[in-house]
């Protein structure tokens, strides 16, 4: 048996990290899979499996110091026209709980797209799921966010930027 | 991703409710909603001012802006772009000035520019003599922005909040105090 190369035993290492920093549903109270799997059946749709999206987490973690955490994104790009974004809404909001609040609504009339970014904290944690339905295509995103570390990482950045201007 | 979805994750982050606590807003935009090229909506509760406030820098006009919306209960924008000019009736800007004739609100700024044709209207709501809270209206020829701040705020507050929140760039800029204010 050949020895395993040890870039990919490297690779290996980074994708169980990131794997680990997909929150499990417990962590944050919310089950995006769930939900995923629920718009499926409500229409009929399949979701997309994107590669790597628990590198891209796990880089996004680390790239904002912890700030940015368990993201998660679900395309459908078959989802066709029959989707109403007031019933995408009303939908996802009986999933989602009273706890959730709309935050920011976008409506397009000619590219038929709509934007809707619900929001939920809990302290310093907050949780955005964005749903965008544009034209035939649904994408979910979640991502957690610790409003310190963000705000530390934001004003580490800003004063980087001062000392070289 | 969308670029666009990246853009509205931006205004929420860097500039920036409950959709059912909307029905809180003073006036009725559902009709402008149906004619309208695009709607934006921006709704943050004292909850969601206070995340957002995070993100402002650490300049002394963002930290002036973090002091006032620490007070604030909550921010809620309501933009509608037409097609084209001339896509809502005087009547229709009057109908939604009404609401604000009532004693509870003071018409503190009315402002008409003839060169851009757009007005803007700002009130203030006065309980026992305190402002506890403020509605802007803007009328450009293309878009209608409502904005609706709950909460203890001075005029002069604006112009940090501008261009924050979803709130238009500085939009007593051109502010002259009504005649009859002044007297």
């Amino acid at each position: 048996m050949k020895p395993i190369d040890s870039r990919w035993t490297a690779i290996l290492v980074i994708l169980a990290l990131a794997a680990t920093l997909v929150p499990p549903a417990s962590a944050d109270d919310f089950n995006f899979n769930h939900l995923v799997s629920s718009i499926e059946q409500r229409y009929d749709i399949r979701h997309e499996h994107i590669p790597f999206l628990g590198l891209a987490s796990f880089c996004a973690h680390v790239y904002t110091r912890g700030g940015v955490r368990g993201l998660r994104i679900a395309d459908f790009p078959d989802a066709g026209t029959s989707i109403g974004a007031n019933d995408l809404d009303s939908y996802l909001h009986s999933e989602l709980g009273e706890s959730w609040s709309i935050i920011v609504r976008s409506h397009t009339k000619s590219t038929r797209e709509d934007t809707i970014i619900y929001a939920r904290s809990h302290g310093d944690q907050y949780i955005l799921l964005i749903a965008d339905l544009n034209g035939n295509e649904l994408s979910l995103v979640k991502l957690g966010m610790d409003a310190e570390k963000l705000r530390k990482w934001i004003s580490k950045r800003e004063n980087r930027e001062r000392a070289f201007d | 991703m969308k670029m666009k979805l990246l853009a509205l994750m931006a205004v929420f982050l860097f500039a920036t409710t409950p959709a059912r606590a909307q029905a809180a807003f003073p006036v009725d935009t559902s009709k402008l909603a149906e004619r309208a090229e695009e709607t934006t909506t921006v709704s943050l509760d004292k909850n969601m001012l206070q995340f957002a406030s995070k993100f402002l820098s650490s300049s002394n006009e963002d930290q002036e802006a973090r002091r006032i919306i620490a007070n604030l209960d909550g921010i809620y924008v309501r933009t509608f772009e037409f097609k084209a000019p001339n896509s809502y009736s005087a009547a229709e800007l009057q109908g939604f000035r009404r609401p604000f004739s009532g004693p509870e609100w003071s018409h503190i700024v009315s402002v008409h520019s003839k060169e851009a044709d757009d007005d803007t209207d700002v009130y203030v709501r006065l309980v026992n003599g305190e402002v506890k809270g403020m509605f802007i209206l803007s009328a450009e020829k293309q878009e209608l922005t409502f904005v609706h701040i709950l909460g203890p705020i001075r005029p002069e507050d604006l112009t940090h909040l501008s261009g924050n929140f979803g709130i238009p760039r500085h939009p007593m800029a051109k502010e002259q105090p009504r005649k009859e204010d002044s007297q």
